[in-house]
């Protein structure tokens, strides 16, 4: 900011000055060492090295919750815990009402024995 | 390579999060520069010491990126300098905290040492001047009369009102205009 020449120095003289340091300051801009630029850049690296290791981590957490998704999801994962536990129940407890049901298609528990193969043969044999 | 006339700095930090390595280098050129030269004033003409806070402020910009709202208020550059502004204040309390004499003297401004009003005086002199502000003076007088920045930037970027920013505007031009007071003759046109 260049000073008018026909204005008097007076009160106004220093916001002159001072008009004149900041517009030298504006300019006064470094371009950066070599040094500095390499670090900045060093970490930028790091950073975005960072970033990909976190994309394909939420990637296949992504793809992992699709697939869970596709198999039915929570809704699948409940049912096959009850039919698991009923059926475990069901082994241990072995309730006398179901034996109307074994007699009713002719299984019992001695009958069932006959329906598989009998390995003693081959045990024999070795 | 992006071309950095189509790219503004919120689109370069896009693509810096989405993996482009050009994107970091141009961002670098454009931003760090008057980050040091900022630091610098803050830190009473310190460069070693703003260079580090630039690369800190770096750093915590490209932390930043995956997150950067392109759409929200803030640039890129406007970022750095707040972030740039908040640890130079930060180390100052630092150093007066730690040890009150191992800050640096600004730069004696003694009338004679100068001889003929250059560019270059007028930086010197006015470094010195503003030195003698307090830290949040300085800060807001840099950024608005070096930096551009518009009084309401200058207060959501240092926390307080308009009102306040403009209030510290106020008294650190003040003390600036007497602080170069005693050199108007050797720091005028002739």
């Amino acid at each position: 900011m260049a000073r008018d020449p026909m204005k008097p120095r007076g009160a106004g003289h220093e916001e002159d000055i001072l008009g004149d340091a900041f517009e030298a300051a504006q300019q006064d801009v470094r371009p950066l060492s070599p040094d500095l630029e390499a670090r900045i850049l060093m970490q930028a690296a790091q950073a975005q090295a960072g970033f990909a290791r976190e994309r394909e981590a939420n990637g296949l957490f992504a793809r992992l919750q699709r697939a869970w998704g596709e198999l039915g999801g929570w809704p699948v994962a409940a049912g096959l815990a009850t039919a698991t536990v009923a059926g475990l129940w069901l082994g241990v407890v072995s309730p006398p009402a179901l034996d109307a049901v074994w007699n009713g298609v002719g299984l019992t528990s001695a009958s069932l024995d006959g329906d598989f193969p009998d390995y003693e043969a081959f045990f024999e044999e070795i | 390579m992006p071309d950095p006339e189509v790219f503004s700095d919120d689109a370069l930090l896009l693509r810096f999060a989405r993996g482009d390595g050009q994107a970091a280098a141009l961002l670098t050129q454009r931003l760090a520069p008057r980050c040091v030269a900022f630091a610098t004033r803050m830190l009473n003409g310190d460069r070693a010491e703003a260079e580090d806070v630039t690369q800190e402020a770096m750093l915590r910009l490209w932390r930043q990126a995956p997150k950067w709202d392109a759409h929200g208020s803030a640039r890129p550059g406007t970022w750095l300098l707040k972030v740039a502004g908040n640890l130079c204040i930060d180390r100052l309390r630092r150093a007066r905290t730690l040890n009150i004499e191992a800050i640096a003297a600004p730069a004696d401004p003694a009338p004679g040492a100068l001889a003929k009003l250059e560019a270059s005086e007028r930086l010197v002199a006015l470094d010195a001047a503003l030195a003698t502000l307090p830290d949040r003076q300085r800060q807001a007088v840099v950024l608005r009369h070096i930096e551009g920045w518009s009084n309401p930037d200058i207060a959501t970027v240092m926390e307080i009102s308009v009102e306040a920013a403009e209030s510290l505007l106020g008294r650190g031009k003040r003390a600036l205009t007497q602080a170069l007071a005693p050199r108007r003759e050797e720091l005028s046109d002739g």
